[in-house]
């Protein structure tokens, strides 16, 4: 009788175990519907779901995107986001061009700017994107405060819609590079929004949507959500009536970013074409097996990343400015380019060449008897073989290590002692943020919000990022604040752009805090057999195709030839 | 018996209150701005703020972790700061398809170790024990997620019979939910042919899970049933001319397989914790590879609640091995006289 009472409840816990882990009402995961939703979530699938029909691209990425406009930086989220939503302009070869606005003027001192909408555009629930739905944006991304706020907090002072097609924004003081930060400001569906807000922290405004758009998009662009399984995938659907047009007939039906980075999961998929395009942190043995595959190529790109390594200017030894000339001669370069991050291009400054604003400065040279002199030119130069310097490197990303051995081999040889220590990427974050935590020196690769030299000055070297991974170096140079600022400040785009040129070569020649590893090229496999991208195939012998994050990804310009796959 | 399964609980309850303490309190002792790191460097100090209010960061610790509970009594883990939703919502998502996962490997698990167990012991000394010894030596070195790989590159790319990734084919809806566990729901639904598309994505991954314990688990038995085959009562059984079937499945197994038994379970219970590597090689949405994610981006409150969860499973297994071994064992049948 106990026996059988025992199997009884055994098999009542085991079914409590699974009842628990039931959903009544979904399937587990979650599914969007960008035009006029409920915001509820309906039934979906963990590791499932239909697609659109045909033509669906897929491509792995490192993490399923964030879907809120106000929100989204992740490299994920920056290409969601340049596919879903559009922008007043939209970045160009030399700076910016219309998209949403026709055309805008600023006022003589700078502080006002008027942008004239085109007429007729339409969000993916059909009503038509208005001045009062740009407003809102730029006022829901000032009071949420995260994502790409941090490019307007301290300029705007508010924005008016003077009738529908005329948005204006007044500055608190002047930002030279206004228009250009402006591709970041993705414009949202007021109405949309408001209808799915939730109790929140913004008064009247509630939560701002923050909870629906967590799952559900409210753009205007050529792709519209259909369905987001969070850490799995993130499923888009082409919108037919965008209003840029869709003169590509071969533009996917919809596309299908997949949370995959593990190298033999990802060997597989792309042998079997059930994935078309890697994500870009493939090593560079993955990736040469990769491209032996039939119709499989290798796309290079650039996003206007470059790797740095910080020097910790507080600390000692790394606080006298010949110590830190020295190190610079310790790193091999070229090595870097030819046989660590391929393809990659020598850096020649703090700003990558291919950005607005940049000047070719003096940087070093890999140069052994220069380090020796350096060295002996610094006030440790009795005395530095007492000191030992610590890399860190962030244990996710196996070639920075590569690196840091490279330099330590190199300091050996002239009596330094360098010290090789890893950590994940949370713990560089706690370790950075204060001076004493800072290592002697750190690789990061830092990239761009916007098309200019001082959006990459301001986050690497201004005061207000230290304590951030932004800037290891420890700065504080008030001088150096006062010029960056002035730089930002200015309206005239040439005299904005000297400005850069004298800081870039200040920060070299007077504080020399970095040392510029390379201009990251990034790498990643596709299927070429049935994919045509223009982007990355249509630039000149031995030019890479380089554009802010997220817009060498828009896949209304991609050819997807679903009949040859 | 009642009084035990009494006792059990009250002592589950304790083990997870002292389990919530613990990682309540790591969680929050970890160095770095937990407000920086979830919204990012450049976040406004006015969304940094609400987020710390939010997260009761600004309270002594036990004042933190007694609202904390508060809000978790009422089912409320707070927002995840990667999936930017209620962590209940992720747990909901992610929870079944590991515990469907672990299923199946259990099943693996039983069937290969009472399989592999009984051939050991009834051809011990032999080329068979010798065989299974040192297929267990083999399975016991490789890890679940070498084995995974070596499953993944040999069965879905080089001769690619079987899936691979995923928990169904793309282009098959979900059935409709009710457990959670597509297989059980398919088949409860009728979509058949769901059921068995689900059960083909979980072969690999299952076996890569099971082939360490099976070995493992199948040398206790093995070791357990030649130590009780010499014991008197087996010699005296013999001679009663008891069958040979029933003598071995009644007075050999059964006493046996006691070790066998709580040590699979301890492995059921581990591969919810354990199943990070496997899941992300078989892309398979589960929530250890989300509490993985969660550990290495500081996600305060999806760490909190994927170890209560998995605190809470090795409690409802290890009660559910308590009671099939006070059903196998009288000696350990509790309240029994």
């Amino acid at each position: 009788m106990k026996k059988g009472l025992s199997v009884i409840l055994s098999f009542a816990m085991v079914a409590t175990l699974l009842s628990g882990c039931g959903n009544s009402s979904s399937g587990g995961g979650t599914t969007t519907q960008a035009a006029g939703g409920s915001g509820t979530e309906v039934t979906a699938a963990a590791g499932g779901g239909s697609e659109a029909a045909g033509g669906v691209i897929t491509m792995g990425v490192s993490g399923t995107p964030d879907l809120d406009p106000a929100i989204a930086t992740t490299g994920s989220s920056c290409i969601a986001m340049a596919n879903m939503y559009d922008t007043l302009v939209y970045p160009g070869k030399d700076g910016v061009e219309p998209r949403v606005a026709e055309s805008w003027e600023n006022s003589e001192d700078g502080l006002t700017y008027t942008f004239h909408l085109k007429k007729g555009i339409q969000f993916h629930d059909g009503s038509e994107l208005t001045a009062s739905d740009v407003v809102f944006s730029m006022n829901r991304l000032l009071a949420i405060g995260e994502g790409y706020a941090y490019l307007f907090t301290d300029s705007v002072e508010s924005a008016e819609a003077t009738d529908d097609y005329t948005v204006v924004f007044h500055l608190k003081k002047t930002f030279g590079p206004f228009v250009s930060a402006l591709v970041r400001l993705l414009i949202v569906n007021e109405d949309l929004v408001m209808a799915n807000k939730q109790d929140g922290p913004y008064g009247e405004f509630g939560d701002y949507g923050k909870a629906w758009l967590v799952t559900n998009d409210a753009g205007s662009g050529a792709y519209m959500a259909k369905e987001l399984v969070q850490q799995d995938y993130f499923l888009a659907e082409k919108f037919d009536d965008w209003f840029v047009g869709w003169n590509n007939q071969y533009a996917p039906a919809g596309f299908k970013m997949m949370a995959i980075t593990e190298a033999s999961t990802v060997r597989t998929m792309v042998a079997n074409k059930e994935l078309d395009i890697t994500d870009q942190w493939q090593s560079a043995e993955t990736l040469a097996a990769l491209e032996k595959m039939d119709g499989v190529s290798i796309g290079e790109y650039s996003t206007y990343l470059e790797y740095n390594m910080y020097y910790n200017t507080q600390i000692e030894p790394m606080d006298d400015i010949n110590f830190r000339r020295a190190i610079s001669c310790l790193i091999d370069y070229d090595t870097i380019c030819e046989s660590v991050f391929i393809h990659s291009v020598k850096a020649t400054g703090p700003v990558p060449a291919t950005v607005q604003g940049h000047v070719d400065t003096a940087v070093f040279e890999y140069n052994l008897d220069k380090a020796k002199e350096y060295l002996a030119a610094s006030k440790y130069a009795n005395n530095y073989g007492d000191y030992t310097v610590e890399i860190l490197c962030n244990s996710d990303v196996a070639d920075l290590e590569k690196i840091a051995l490279m330099i330590q081999s190199a300091a050996s040889q002239i009596g330094l002692n360098i010290e090789i220590s890893k950590a994940p990427w949370v713990s560089i974050i706690d370790r950075m943020g204060s001076v004493e935590t800072t290592p002697h020196m750190i690789a990061i690769n830092s990239g761009l919000s916007y098309d200019e030299a001082g959006a990459y000055l301001e986050s690497r070297y201004h005061s207000k990022t230290m304590g951030t991974w932004e800037q290891g170096e420890w700065l504080g140079d008030t001088k150096l604040d006062g010029m960056i600022e002035d730089a930002l400040a200015t309206v005239d785009k040439t005299e904005r752009f000297a400005k850069y040129g004298e800081i870039q070569n200040y920060i070299v020649d007077e504080l020399c805090p970095t040392g510029y590893l390379c201009e990251m090229t990034e790498r990643i496999a596709y299927q070429s057999s049935y994919i045509t991208w223009p982007a990355l195939e249509n630039v000149a012998e031995g030019e890479i195709a380089s554009a802010l994050y997220g817009y060498l990804h828009q896949f209304a310009d991609i050819e997807y030839h679903t009949e040859k796959k | 018996m009642g009084k035990f399964i009494g006792k059990r609980l009250l002592l589950g309850i304790l083990v997870l209150l002292g389990t919530s303490i613990l990682i309540f309190t790591i969680a929050r002792i970890v160095p770095g701005d937990v407000a920086t790191i979830a919204l990012g460097s450049r976040a406004t100090d006015a969304a940094k703020e609400a987020l710390r209010e939010e997260l009761y960061l600004n309270d002594a610790l036990p004042v933190q972790y007694l609202k904390w509970l508060g809000d978790v009594l009422h089912g409320n883990f707070g927002n995840s700061f990667i999936t930017k939703r209620p962590v209940m919502m992720d747990v909901k998502q992610f929870l079944p398809a590991t515990v469907e996962l672990a299923l199946v490997a259990g099943v693996f698990m039983f069937i290969g170790t009472f399989g592999l167990g009984i051939l050991a012991a009834k051809h011990k000394n032999t080329w068979v024990d010798g065989l299974i010894r040192i297929l267990s030596y083999i399975g016991i070195a490789i890890p679940a997620f070498v084995v995974g790989i070596l499953l993944l590159l040999l069965l879905g790319y080089a001769f690619p019979v079987l899936p691979v990734l995923g928990r169904l084919s793309s282009d098959l809806t979900p059935p409709t939910a009710i457990t959670g566990l597509y297989i059980l729901d398919g088949l409860l639904t009728g979509n058949f042919h769901v059921a068995w598309d689900a059960f083909l994505h979980l072969l690999l991954p299952a076996f890569a899970l099971a082939l360490g314990p099976i070995v493992q688990d199948a040398r206790v038995l093995r070791s357990s049933m030649v130590d009780n085959s010499g014991r008197e009562y087996m010699a005296v059984s013999t001679g009663y001319g008891l069958p040979p079937g029933l003598l071995t499945r009644k007075y050999l197994l059964k006493p046996s397989a006691t070790s066998a038994v709580t040590m699979m379970g301890m492995d059921f219970s581990a591969l919810l914790g354990q199943a990070f590597l496997v899941e992300k090689i078989f892309n398979w949405p589960g929530i250890s590879r989300y509490g993985i994610n969660a550990m290495l981006n500081k996600d305060l409150n999806a760490i909190c609640a994927v170890v209560l969860i998995i605190g809470l499973t090795y409690f409802l297994v290890n009660l559910v091995v308590d009671l099939i071994i006070a059903g196998l064992d009288p000696r350990m049948r509790i309240g029994g006289k």
